[in-house]
């Protein structure tokens, strides 16, 4: 049984695996949707969410676009 | 069609919030023949899907412009314009930030600020002001690619309330002048382009309409009529009905 | 330093309760682009009756124009119903002999998580008034673990200092609800007999501690049938165009219920019956299109989807208003009876029914904002 981490998202509590990176966070959260992601308040390049492995107590926001404004 | 930053486009522009049904959205998308339509940035319930909106609106051909509409201050609205950026991979912005939740007027402060680092950091800033035509000029000065004053406030649909301001805004700009805001008919659209607009912005009277089609079909053509007119040169309404005046017949004596 | 009860001294409500109007002055309130509160009267008059298709139509294109078809849905969550006040309206009244229970940490998770089961997203917490058991170290201890679980919070608990509010607020709570009950004194006196509930000016002049602590929403309200609901529904709007005044970036809410049968409870000696009721939230819609409406689950299932599409946009669904009520303790006596049970999920698919979109989480945007 793999390690569990608490994270932020969007502000709610989540437990993930040890060593899971943004594009995994993405694709278990917000599956086949277009998302800007900030960590700990720094914009996350899409190129770099591979790389970018969470740590517990990381703040995530998750963006996508909606109508209105 | 107008330019902003060397990009043709219609100049009815589109906003997408408050219609009853992403597809009465996309339907009025269509009918309204624009080549632009306004989006906001909101925050992913986890695990929800959510609506695809930037695929069919691709798909019709349309550029996505994303807002800032949330931002209450220059430093949020940077944040959401980064996001944005890297969320569409484009560089453009509708800056807006609109604290005052009664009447939800610009700021003026906070968007002067947020314009001027938005442009250094590369993006191209279309933002959202009040019918100020010093603020306009400050907006140009600070690189902004267009100039935003509302024709009323959001929502309101009551037309061109400031026409003495936004002539002289459309008299000292030297960048697109899109009306946005409050246009509640396509006679407000119409005259906004008789008036010298480069374009305009309309949301709330298309998608709140009986019919949103109909509404956008009409916003279309009366933004062609308002060209019309521009182009045709219509004579301003005179004060008094003569069959000539004294001047006119003394200058035909003279030539 | 200036606050609405000031204000409020300062209004003639004699001349407000005996104004008259005629068609005229409906007319006028009818066609205005921005309402005073002498059209706003003038709406809630005898003389707007007959208008009453007129009124209900502009009521419909303004909330549409402000908010398209979008409706916000969010539920109670009774924190405890120990009561310091008497208050004989109210079923959770001190003098009530009911079984009285505070929440313990457990049970307020094990409740958070049924109501998040139903679907909810937006949470009101409630709570009785006690200083001691129910007061700021309550709060402190107990907002921390709903935060992570809900995107908004809600709070409508006694009237606290300005501090508190600023503390609050950093907890994380984004609207405090404080209703009025009635602007009137001598009403406010009969009804509330013992217990701080009876200051009147401490609560009236809560909003503005809430506002100066800047938080984003406030929510207003009066409670119909505990007297001359004219008089209270234009004294409410004063209060409103005042802190709008004084807050300018703060957002508002209205909710207007109705004096419902409780254990112990009074009957109403100034009924409001359903025609009056449209006519009221009708007026309030005229009066500022910019803020929520609420019509909580006293109110019947079919008078809800009547006024959901044409002037409510924010609603409770598949309420309990006794604490422990969604599962630690169902069978607890419950602050009101409800009328719409409908469940939550029910209530969202009734809304799409309608032709309007369930809200289940509005983030307000807070970019970057915790």
């Amino acid at each position: 049984m793999s390690e569990k981490i608490d994270i932020y998202l969007n502000g709610d509590r989540l437990q993930v695996a040890a060593g899971l990176d943004l594009q995994q966070l993405q694709q278990q959260f917000a599956t086949d949707q277009q998302v800007a992601i900030a960590l700990n308040t720094e914009i996350m390049p899409r190129r770099c969410w591979p790389e970018r492995v969470l740590q517990a107590r990381d703040q995530v926001l998750m963006f996508n676009l909606v109508a209105g404004g | 069609m107008f330019t902003i930053a060397e990009t043709p486009l219609p100049r009815l522009l589109l906003g997408s919030g408050k219609f009853a049904s992403p597809q009465l959205m996309l339907d009025a998308v269509r009918a309204s023949g624009t080549g632009l339509v306004t989006v906001a940035l909101k925050r992913i319930k986890p695990g929800q899907p959510s609506l695809d909106l930037i695929s069919p609106l691709q798909q019709a051909g349309v550029k996505i412009l994303p807002n800032t509409s949330g931002a209450v201050d220059a430093k949020e609205a940077i944040f959401a314009a980064e996001l944005a950026r890297e969320l569409l991979q484009t560089n453009w912005v509708k800056l807006e930030i609109h604290p005052d939740a009664r009447f939800l007027m610009p700021d003026p402060e906070q968007t002067l600020i947020a314009a001027r680092q938005l442009v250094k950091l590369g993006f191209v800033v279309l933002p959202y002001c009040s019918a100020d035509p010093m603020l306009c000029l400050r907006l140009q000065e600070a690189g902004c690619a267009a100039v935003m004053p509302l024709g009323s406030a959001i929502g309101s649909n009551q037309g061109l309330q400031n026409k003495a301001m936004l002539e002289i805004i459309i008299e000292q700009a030297r960048v697109p002048v899109i009306i946005d805001a409050g246009l509640g008919q396509p006679s407000h659209a119409c005259a906004a382009l008789e008036m010298g607009a480069a374009a305009v912005l309309v949301n709330t009277a298309i998608a709140t309409a009986a019919d949103p089609v109909q509404a956008a079909t009409g916003f279309r053509l009366a933004v062609e009529a308002g060209m019309a007119a521009r182009a045709a040169r219509c004579a301003p309404p005179s004060l008094h009905a003569n069959a000539s005046s004294p001047i006119d017949s003394l200058l035909t004596f003279l030539s | 330093m200036r606050s609405f009860s000031h204000v409020l001294a300062q209004t003639d409500w004699v001349a407000l309760q005996l104004a008259t109007f005629d068609t005229a002055a409906v007319e006028r309130a009818l066609t205005a682009s921005t309402l005073s509160l002498t059209d706003f009267q003038a709406l809630l008059s005898p003389a707007a009756l007959p208008r009453l298709p007129q009124l209900l139509e502009k009521a419909r294109l303004l909330t549409t124009q402000q908010f398209g078809a979008a409706r916000q849905l969010f539920a109670p969550l009774y924190l405890s119903n120990l009561c310091a006040n008497e208050c004989t309206y109210c079923g959770f009244s001190m003098s009530q002999a009911i079984k009285r229970r505070v929440l313990t940490d457990s049970e307020l998770i094990e409740e958070a998580h049924a109501v998040k089961a139903l679907g909810h997203d937006q949470l009101l917490l409630v709570a009785g008034e006690h200083e001691r058991k129910v007061g700021m170290a309550y709060f402190r201890q107990q907002i921390p673990l709903l935060k992570p679980l809900f995107s908004r919070l809600m709070l409508e608990v006694q009237p606290l200092a300005s501090n508190d509010y600023r503390e609050l607020k950093q907890l994380g709570i984004d609207t405090v609800l404080v209703y009025q009950e009635t602007y009137q004194a001598q009403a406010y006196a009969k009804y509330h007999l013992k217990g701080k509930k009876m200051d009147m000016i401490w609560r009236l002049d809560c909003p503005d501690r809430i506002g100066a602590a800047g938080v984003d929403k406030i929510g207003l309200g009066i409670l119909l049938g505990l007297a001359d609901w004219r008089l209270d529904a234009v004294l409410l709007a004063t209060h409103l165009r005042y802190l709008q005044q004084q807050f300018p970036y703060c957002q508002f809410s209205i909710a207007l219920p109705r004096l419902r049968p409780c254990s112990g409870g009074i009957e109403s000696s100034f009924p409001v019956s359903d025609r009056e009721l449209v006519q009221l939230y009708c007026a309030f819609r005229l009066l500022a299109p910019e803020i929520d409406l609420t019509l909580s689950t006293r109110e019947s299932s079919q008078l809800r989807d009547l006024l959901l599409p044409l002037m409510i946009t924010s609603l409770s669904a598949g309420s309990k208003t006794q604490p422990g009520g969604y599962q630690v303790a169902p069978q607890s006596l419950q602050q009101f009876s409800i009328d719409d049970d409908r469940s939550a999920k029910l209530m969202a698919q009734r809304l799409t029914e309608l032709g309007l979109q369930p809200v289940w989480t509005n983030w307000h945007p807070a970019f970057g904002r915790g």
